[in-house]
């Protein structure tokens, strides 16, 4: 099972998302546009706090919103009654705006500027992640500039493994948080300073962590620092944050996982509750929990709507240029410039051609986008170049591509000239709002000063 | 030496660009920004004519705008007499409004819309890149309409392997273009469309093609092509033109390096010598053509660097497969990440690296390179194949690092992932510092959203 599917429906033979009727939406506004479901997002909200809430009451959920940071989106999440995790000066500032209390927020990255820091300690975030010792003596220099106590919570790493995309592993020797062997000077540091105030420890393993077994060694190995860190340093923290990244079903089900498939996924946010609220009750029920889900949050909350603007039959050859066979080709209008990580990351979002939701999905195609480059080709399914679709696609049909809301709307760039989609959102109440405004011609060209003027310092 | 390199000094222990002090303008103008130089894309545009009208004179050269399509750089390009090269309608509406005659301009691409059709037919552009036989149609149903005749180009797919990244590969039986067995049909049928005027065939290998054979097969199967639409070439309504794309290379590392990676970032040719094989083949099979060529890399990717600061350094255990620490590593994390350089992250390409306050030190010292991004994915590839970067010993946090030969497939690329602002891009003329791209501010990060919502 897809994990919007519960969205999905088909009506007279075409898709409706959330109770909208997907082909007439193409039809009415330019494509390609997303499509967000309100209802969706309460939903995932409800799921990740229900979920670590029954198991452990005193947990604090931080929507990461590197995943999506439109604004709406990100007011909803204030709705839904959680926190935010931002990432850098930008997404503090758009926390802010749709009305986070500072003591909501916390603040991650790995190059964060004195002026970033400087805005977050005088705001008084629930904590700064302390990404390095040098990180550490700049938040305690800017804090006592600014004469106040910068609460923070060294990111340590706990050189676990996982199965991912090796892009999005990031407890394991990569470039985030502090070596664990100087977790312990990292704290004592802290607790020495009049400006510092040493709250938590954090953790983050990955994203798109399809199994359990790495949540349980990352979280064994940071209760065993919590307890090394507060005799060594003498001090009692408040938290132990456990990150997020857990997985969304992108593959169609019901399926058989292989491990090394990151993309399929039979995990429900109990599993990753079970085991890491498990651990953490068995050996330190005193300490309060912060997770930070981003893509099991906005992942499943949107589809791409997009249509097909060429088609063509081509041969396939072998090396000595012997016609063996044929592939059916289909371009649809959006490319890396709109969900940069099918390519990027060679992600797999599922395709259904809206229009033809009827009918059997037994034609193998090639599916590319409408870029320059050979690469702009989005990967087939089940490991293989094809998309199977109905046989009858053709130019003009409307290709809805599913669980995109995560990592989209702010990768999207005007490579080609492209402008930026839209996104539009189906609210609590059914209607359908615009919630982010398209590219038109003149933002191509907004920020463009010419003949050029001379800088500013 | 890289084209670069003369553009690149070293004066009191710093790094100049086109005459600036990168250090000194690092710590003036907010980080990270490009820095353009004027005279070499000019001087490029001049390099990429020359070659090949001196050999073939009847040669038209267009800039492929999707290397670089901010208006300053398309107005340089103008000034020094290229057209464009478009690949949607967007590109379409900039290269109108830099200044480009229709006449100066071919429209590529594998999913135009009716509309960019209609839009390309209205303005009687040079040619529109025909890459099937339902655009085909559609464009003999939008010019008709119009009362118009089209221009146009078949791109066929001439299947000629290269060794380039593999997403940038592009006529090797992927998504572009027509068979080449399929052509001679597709152009007959053309010739029949009241709204189309055939002109040209059209073949791009693909980008950063570091050989020439690639080009000589290329263009020999599009000739034959020629020969078995037009026979020889003394009918009237025989082809005008072959457009060979672009594709050439930009010498990424010094040839001399001792450490830089291979492949295809390691180029010894120049495009005199894509011209020599190309025009060979044109001179002695089929004079009479006139030749389009599309370079864009060439033109823009080592007029620009990337200039960035380091903001976080941190020293890391190594381990071994069994978790034994067998040593350390170094690293530097810069302002500017995937968000600013996507192409860094995405085809993993190599873009040279230089502290631009160190220049009289020593490069000797292994740094992990990473920008500030959340991804893992977010670190620049090393030197030699290497995970490492070799920096100054000294290198720490508020160091400018400069990133070279950042001119191509950057600006367009630009994104505003984990809420960071897009770059501004400066440029050098005639020894005066100008801004034509501003830098993004918080607002711009929030400027589409509707927020409450909008009605529709």
């Amino acid at each position: 099972m897809s994990g919007s599917e519960g969205l999905l429906t088909v009506v007279d033979g075409r898709l409706a998302f959330d109770g909208h009727d997907l082909v007439e939406l193409a039809d009415g506004r330019p494509t390609p546009f997303f499509v967000f479901s309100g209802r969706q997002l309460q939903a995932n909200i409800a799921a990740v706090v229900g979920a670590f809430g029954r198991r452990h009451a005193a947990t604090s959920v931080y929507y990461a919103s590197k995943a999506c940071s439109n604004l709406w989106f990100l007011g909803e999440v204030l709705r839904g009654g959680i926190d935010i995790e931002v990432n850098a000066g930008g997404e503090l500032r758009k926390a802010l705006r749709v009305g986070f209390a500072p003591r909501q927020i916390i603040f991650n990255g790995v190059a964060k500027t004195r002026a970033e820091i400087d805005h977050a300690v005088r705001l008084g975030v629930h904590a700064l992640m302390v990404d390095s010792l040098f990180e550490l003596e700049r938040i305690e220099e800017v804090a006592a500039a600014a004469g106040v106590v910068a609460r923070v919570a060294p990111r340590i790493d706990v050189y676990v493994p996982t199965m991912t995309h090796p892009g999005l592993e990031t407890a394991h020797g990569g470039k985030a948080g502090i070596d664990r062997d100087d977790a312990v000077p990292a704290f004592r540091r802290a607790a020495e300073s009049p400006h510092l105030q040493p709250v938590g420890l954090h953790v983050h393993i990955g994203s798109q962590i399809t199994t359990v077994d790495p949540y349980r060694q990352a979280v064994a190995a940071a209760l065993s620092l919590v307890e090394e860190v507060e005799g060594a340093a003498g001090v009692k923290l408040e938290f132990l944050d456990t990150g997020g990244g857990f997985a969304v079903p992108y593959r169609e089900g019901p399926v058989v996982c292989h491990p090394a498939d990151y993309f399929c996924s039979r995990l429900g946010m109990d599993d990753y509750a079970a085991t890491i609220c498990g651990e953490l009750e068995r050996r330190r029920p005193d300490l309060r929990l912060a997770i930070e889900p981003g893509r099991s949050i906005a992942g499943t909350t949107a589809v791409l709507v997009s249509r097909v603007e060429n088609e063509k039959t081509r041969g396939v050859r072998d090396a000595r240029g012997r016609r063996l066979s044929e592939d059916r080709w289909i371009t649809v209008d959006a490319g890396f410039n709109t969900l940069l990580e099918h390519f990027s990351y060679a992600w797999y979002y599922r395709a259904v051609v809206a229009d033809r939701a009827g009918e059997t999905p037994d034609t193998e195609f090639r599916l590319a986008g409408p870029l320059c480059d050979g690469g702009d080709v989005y990967v087939g399914d089940g490991g293989s170049a094809y998309r199977t679709l109905p046989e009858a696609t053709t130019v003009g049909d409307v290709v809805a591509f599913l669980d995109v809301g995560a990592y989209a709307l702010e990768t999207m760039h005007p490579y080609n000239a492209r402008p930026r989609a839209a996104a539009y959102a189906v609210l609590g109440d059914g209607r359908l709002e615009l919630v982010r405004r398209a590219d038109d011609d003149d933002d191509l060209v907004a920020h463009d000063v010419v003949p050029g003027r001379a800088p500013s310092t | 030496m890289s084209l670069q390199d003369s553009l690149l000094t070293v004066g009191d222990g710093r790094l100049w660009f086109a005459g600036q002090d990168l250090a000194a303008l690092g710590a003036r103008l907010p980080t990270p920004f490009f820095l353009f130089s004027g005279a070499r894309i000019a001087h490029d545009c001049e390099t990429v004519r020359t070659a090949f009208t001196r050999r073939h004179p009847a040669t038209e050269v267009f800039f492929a705008s999707k290397a670089c399509s901010a208006l300053w750089v398309l107005d340089r390009v103008r000034a020094a007499g290229l057209g464009a090269e478009v690949n949607s309608g967007g590109e379409l509406w900039k290269a109108l409004r830099a200044g480009f005659a229709p006449d100066q301009i071919v429209f590529n691409g594998v999913a135009k819309t009716r509309d960019e059709l209609e839009r390309a037919a209205a303005a009687g552009i040079r040619a529109v890149v025909v890459d099937s036989p339902g655009e085909l149609e559609r464009l003999d149903a939008a010019a008709r309409d119009l009362d118009v005749r089209a221009r146009v180009a078949l791109r066929v797919d001439v299947r000629v392997p290269t060794d380039t990244h593999p997403g940038m590969q592009t006529a090797h039986g992927g998504k572009f273009g027509v068979d080449l067995a399929d052509a001679p049909a597709l152009i007959a049928r053309a010739r029949a469309l009241g709204g189309i005027d055939v002109r040209g065939v059209h073949l791009h290998v693909g980008s950063q093609i570091v050989s020439v054979e690639p080009y000589r097969r290329a263009v020999e199967r599009a000739l034959d092509l020629v020969e078995r639409v037009d026979g020889d070439g003394s009918g009237a309504e025989g082809l005008e033109f072959v457009d060979v794309g672009g594709g050439f290379p930009v010498p990424y590392v010094d040839p001399e390096a001792e450490r830089a990676p291979g492949g295809y970032f390691r180029v010894t040719t120049t495009p005199d010598d894509y011209a020599a094989a190309v025009c060979e083949v044109l001179a002695r099979r089929r004079p009479g053509l006139r030749l389009f060529v599309e370079p864009g890399r060439f033109i823009v990717s080592d007029a620009a660097v990337v200039v960035t600061r380091v903001e976080m350094a941190k020293t890391k255990r190594l381990l071994d497969g069994a978790g034994e620490a067998v040593g350390e590593e170094r690293w530097l994390l810069l302002d500017c990440g995937y968000d600013t350089l996507l192409d860094h992250t995405f085809v993993e390409w190599y873009f040279r690296a230089a502290v631009a306050g160190r220049a009289a030190e020593p490069a000797d010292t292994a740094f992990r390179l990473g920008g500030p991004l959340c991804d893992s994915g977010d670190v620049y590839r090393g030197d030699d194949d290497s995970p490492y970067r070799y920096l100054p010993a000294a290198t720490a946090v508020g160091d400018v690092v400069v990133l070279r030969d950042a001119g191509a497939y950057t600006l367009d690329t630009m994104t505003q992932y984990n809420g960071r602002p897009r770059a501004g891009a400066y440029a050098v003329e005639d020894g005066r510092l100008v801004c034509f791209r501003r830098p993004e501010t918080y607002d711009d990060l929030v400027s589409h959203d509707e927020w409450p919502p909008a009605a529709v």
